[in-house]
């Protein structure tokens, strides 16, 4: 069996869904493939672009001003293609997304010119870009709030005494923030469980009517009692209306509430995947889920076949483009034995930070002694090379094929985890690579 | 000042059955220990209580090795377990090797209620254990004890305190004061305090195993051991059914135990002469490990490795001979000999003999002060080994899933009773905080509240919190949250806690770093930095030894 599409993306997460998109909105017949769920509805939700450099200890005022400091400081950074793309600007595709997502469980809140401090399950902060709706509030900030941290017995994920802690700690040592900070433990024992609920059973049960009410009456006792202004919940607000089931909760309660940046299992990843996929279908895109491409054949210089096999089927396609989004190791697109790493579908030589080959360097020489560090493991660094229209090269410094693109944390050159770049990264450079691939596809440029 | 009749010196496998031994004869006891209840080189043991097989021409040590197997499944038969072990064999030169070891063997089955030595077809080793290389021509069966070590330290030390004596966790002993030839006072760091403070002893012990020498010097004593470091790689699941031991690449025996939920594979022999602290496993190790197995479980590399773990053998100061000659039996040295009486120092020795060391050193320590009684350490059981638990019938009663409460009486015995009773009121405690192995949230409280641990790190050596595939991914920052409701940290002190607990399991994780185990990483690093940003959070954290220097 044979299929046809003008672009194949490979790799469903937020890289390769922006992508696909963007090329299905340019009437490019889009295929994107996915093996598995992919690492995007891991993440908390919230998109970065850019908090800190690497070793860096303050945050970037803006995400603008990041994206340029870190292409700046770093000329192997994805983010230092842009600068020669004139057409597809920070800002025009931040509010791109906005505008993708508008009206979806995700729709997003944010700018790339202001840097927002969101609040996470630990009561730590960290400097992101878009949260979403449900995630969002602009009275952290006030001092004379009352904000409530608000847990569910039986939900391990989320220790509400520790983030209130935590961010009273950091109010004392100076940081802007409420004067009152509270918490509590809401008894719903979703499903009659009283332990082991997952954030997902809890979004779930929201939903339900019953649900719902048994939640908001254990808010109002709580905020009643407290004088509450400001409520802090862990993800759970509904994986289908949330921003809904937000304006209900803060009618009957008479207060502002908003989801903390929380760990896998994320709801709010999950939200941001399903919303993705969905835009992804407007357009008119195509997601096949379940596949993974084996193999692909090359002929002068450009990929001409691509195997796709999921357990039941085995079929080629005839792309005119390929974009391949993979991801890194929790995505698949790189894989590492004790000799060094590789890049999975392609076999394109993985090079670290500062594009010096890791075909055969063992993984661990590319951690530091500590697990936690401020410059980061040159380990998340890695990934493939590209050239200015996000083609990847091979181990001569050439194009491995005119159409072939590559987008996302497959990418070297980013440290995401402590840059805070990761979404961010996806973002830009899966909607550069869908544009490309469209335009290679209907002969622009 | 405070005076003792004792003060031990360690809290490992040894220093713990001294201070119960001399707690139940009455002797007013102080343990010292400068981290934590088994943290050095009991804690990276593979918990077998050994018949002595490989010591055959020691036929001594092996009369004594299997007299202690009787009594340790006596006195804590709860956290005691019986696993087969096949030697299998590929090549008919191994055969002639055995003979004497298992003539010597067999003389001592019966008192610990074993068969002989075995030999089975290729066929028989094959229906036990079907990951045997096809190709082996026969193997040997025996059947060996195990003891859970973590768990054997702690109920010696919670028994020494029922019996009146006081145990001291981090603190590390800075001073050895001698008086007319006699030791007198003892001082110590209190880690926690961040006090010294000085207590007057009329005997002191030191069981510090690879230690001895620094803790001798204190009292200006110069004490030789041999140092030899031992490693173990630690995959992320039980890869056979049964143990193997197998000779490794340079003839030494190494072997395979399925452990808990993962398996155990170990171990080397390097001399050593760096700080214990510092070590860490090397390349070559895991190679040595994985190669020498793979002569006999050709899949051995299909699972992943989760850690590796590194510990220190004190061995007698014997040279010129490869490790596996050196004697395993142990020695006393009182050092009256060296001029300060009332000063004993262990060397050598293994961890089924931890108790009878302590008999030794005690019934020595009585005459001296003139107490009389007779060591009861053999009869008197631990804690928590009373009468037999019905799992299904409390699984069913409390709600939790009987393949955790399995899991949870064979750390606690009758004591899962009581932790139970805490989920009464709060039903939300049996949420499972470590999902890998698996660990519930009353369990967690329960030793914060009985078991003195100061960090997360202790709390996974009393209920192995951390320990499973994940390696601490997921249960770390909940675990951390439970211990700062119990003992009232901080924010600021949870979130160290946290990166602490990261550190250490980091430091088995990086050796073997490849494969899944990436992906592993990369969710480490997208939860507590990219999400929890605390890499920028953590002001305070000591960089650990082995961090230092590299």
């Amino acid at each position: 069996m044979d299929a046809d599409y003008d672009i194949v993306v490979i790799g469903g997460g937020l890289a390769g869904l922006t992508a696909g998109i963007s090329a299905a909105q340019m009437n490019a017949n889009t295929l994107v493939v996915r093996k598995g769920e992919g690492a995007t509805s891991l993440s908390s939700g919230a998109l970065d672009i850019a908090g800190y450099l690497r070793g860096g200890e303050t945050p970037f005022l803006t995400p603008e001003e990041g994206v340029a400091a870190l292409a700046h400081v770093y000329p192997f950074h994805p983010y230092s293609v842009l600068e020669s793309i004139p057409s597809l600007g920070l800002k025009e595709i931040v509010s791109w997304l906005k505008d993708i997502l508008a009206g979806s469980p995700s729709a997003m809140i944010g700018s790339h010119d202001t840097t927002t401090m969101a609040l996470t399950i630990l009561g730590t902060k960290k400097p992101t870009c878009l949260v979403q709706r449900t995630m969002h509030t602009t009275r952290l900030d006030n001092t004379d709030e009352t904000l409530l941290f608000a847990g569910i017995k039986g939900l391990a994920d989320f220790n509400p005494s520790t983030a209130s802690k935590a961010l009273m700690e950091s109010v004392i040592a100076g940081e802007t923030g409420p004067h009152k900070i509270v918490h509590t433990l809401l008894e719903c024992s979703p499903f009659r469980q009283p332990s082991n609920i997952s954030p997902v059973e809890l979004a779930r049960y929201i939903e339900t009517e019953d649900g719902l009410d048994r939640i908001i009456k254990e808010l109002q006792h709580c905020t009643e009692q407290t004088g509450t202004t400001l409520i802090a919940l862990p993800p759970i607000l509904g994986l289908v209306n949330p921003i809904e089931i937000k304006k209900r909760i803060e009618e009957e309660t008479g207060t502002e509430i908003f989801e903390l940046l929380s760990f896998p299992p994320s709801v709010p990843g999950y939200r941001l995947q399903r919303s993705l996929e969905a835009s992804l279908k407007k357009a008119g895109g195509t997601l096949l889920v379940g596949h993974e491409a084996v193999s692909f054949k090359k002929q002068e210089g450009k990929i001409i076949d691509i195997t796709l096999k999921s357990p039941r089927r085995t079929f080629n396609t005839h792309p005119k483009s390929v974009i391949l989004a993979t991801g890194k190791f929790v995505g698949g697109g790189l894989a590492g034995n004790r000799t060094g790493l590789r890049e999975t579908v392609f076999d394109l030589p993985v090079l670290d930070g500062t594009r010096q080959s890791v075909q055969d360097v063992r993984p661990s020489h590319l951690t530091r002694v500590v697990p936690l560090h401020k410059e980061g493991h040159p380990l998340f660094e890695c990934g493939i090379g590209f050239d200015t229209r996000f083609r990847p090269i091979d181990v001569k410094g050439d194009i491995f094929a005119s159409n072939l693109f590559a987008a996302g944390s497959v990418l070297c050159g980013y440290n995401y985890p402590v840059e805070k770049s990761g979404l961010g990264v996806a973002l830009v450079t899966g909607r550069i690579c869908g544009v490309h691939a469209a335009e290679n596809v209907t002969g622009g440029n | 000042m405070t005076e003792f009749d004792v003060i031990v010196i360690g809290g490992g496998s040894t220093g713990t059955a001294v201070a119960r031994d001399c707690a139940m004869r009455g002797l007013k006891t102080l343990l010292l220990e400068r981290d934590d209840i088994a943290s050095a080189t009991v804690g990276t043991c593979a918990g077998m209580i050994s018949s002595g097989f490989k010591y055959y021409h020691e036929p001594d040590i092996m009369d004594l090795c299997s007299h202690e197997v009787v009594h340790l499944k006596h006195i804590a038969r709860h956290i005691v377990a019986k696993l087969p072990i096949l030697f299998p064999l590929m090549d008919l030169s191994e055969i002639s090797s055995g003979g004497k070891g298992m003539e010597e063997y067999e003389k001592r089955v019966q008192e610990r209620g074993v068969p002989p030595v075995l030999i089975l077809t290729p066929e028989a080793s094959r229906e036990i254990e079907p990951s045997l290389h096809p190709e082996l021509i026969a193997s040997g069966y025996v059947e060996e004890f195990f003891i859970d070590p973590f768990r054997l330290c702690v109920l010696q030390a919670k028994d020494a305190e029922q019996h009146g004596a006081t145990i001291r966790t981090y603190c590390e002993v800075t001073a050895i004061d001698i008086r007319n030839g006699a030791v007198h006072t003892v001082t110590y760091f209190n880690r926690m305090t961040g006090t010294l403070e000085t207590v007057e002893a009329k005997v002191v012990i030191s069981a510090t195993g690879p230690w001895a020498s620094e803790i001798a010097r204190l009292a200006g004593i110069s004490l030789e051991l041999r140092l030899n470091k031992g490693a173990h790689v630690i995959l992320d699941r039980r890869v056979t059914n049964v143990g193997i031991s197998t000779r490794a690449v340079d003839g030494r025996w190494v072997y395979l135990f399925p452990h808990e939920n993962t398996t155990l594979i170990g171990t080397t022999a390097l001399d050593t002469w760096d700080n214990p602290d510092e070590l860490v496993t090397s390349q070559d190790e895991i190679e040595y490990l994985l190669r020498s197995f793979e002569f006999v479980v050709p899949s051995v590399r299909e699972a992943r490795i989760i850690r590796t773990m590194e510990g220190v053998r004190p061995m007698a100061p014997v040279w010129k001979v490869p490790e596996g000659e050196v004697t395993r039996g142990y020695e006393i040295i009182d050092h009256g000999q060296d001029g300060v009486s009332g000063f004993y120092s262990f060397i050598g020795g293994k961890l089924v003999m931890c108790r009878h060391m302590a008999e030794a050193v005690t019934d020595i320590v009585c005459e001296r002060l003139g107490v009389t009684g007779s060591c009861e350490t053999h009869i008197k059981p631990l804690p928590g080994m009373s009468e037999e638990v019905d799992v299904l019938m409390l699984a069913e009663k409390y709600g939790v899933p009987s393949h955790a409460l399995e899991r949870l009486k064979a750390r606690r015995g009758s004591e899962l009773v009581e932790i139970l009773e805490m989920t009464r009121e709060h039903p939300e405690w049996t949420n499972m905080v470590c999902i890998c192995e698996p660990v519930m949230d009353a369990e967690i409280r329960y030793a914060i509240r009985t078991e003195y641990p100061q960090t997360l790190n202790d709390l996974r050596r009393r209920v192995r919190l951390g320990t499973g595939p994940c390696q601490a991914t997921f249960c770390t920052f909940k675990a951390a949250s439970i211990m700062a409701e119990e003992l009232g940290l901080t924010g600021s002190q949870t979130h160290s806690e946290i990166v602490d607990y990261l550190s250490e399991r980091w430091k088995g994780k990086r050796p073997p770093l490849r494969g899944a185990a990436l992906a592993q990483e990369e969710i480490v690093n997208g939860i507590y930095a990219c999400v929890g940003n605390l890499e920028q959070t953590v002001i305070d954290y000591e960089p650990k030894p082995w961090e230092e220097i590299r």
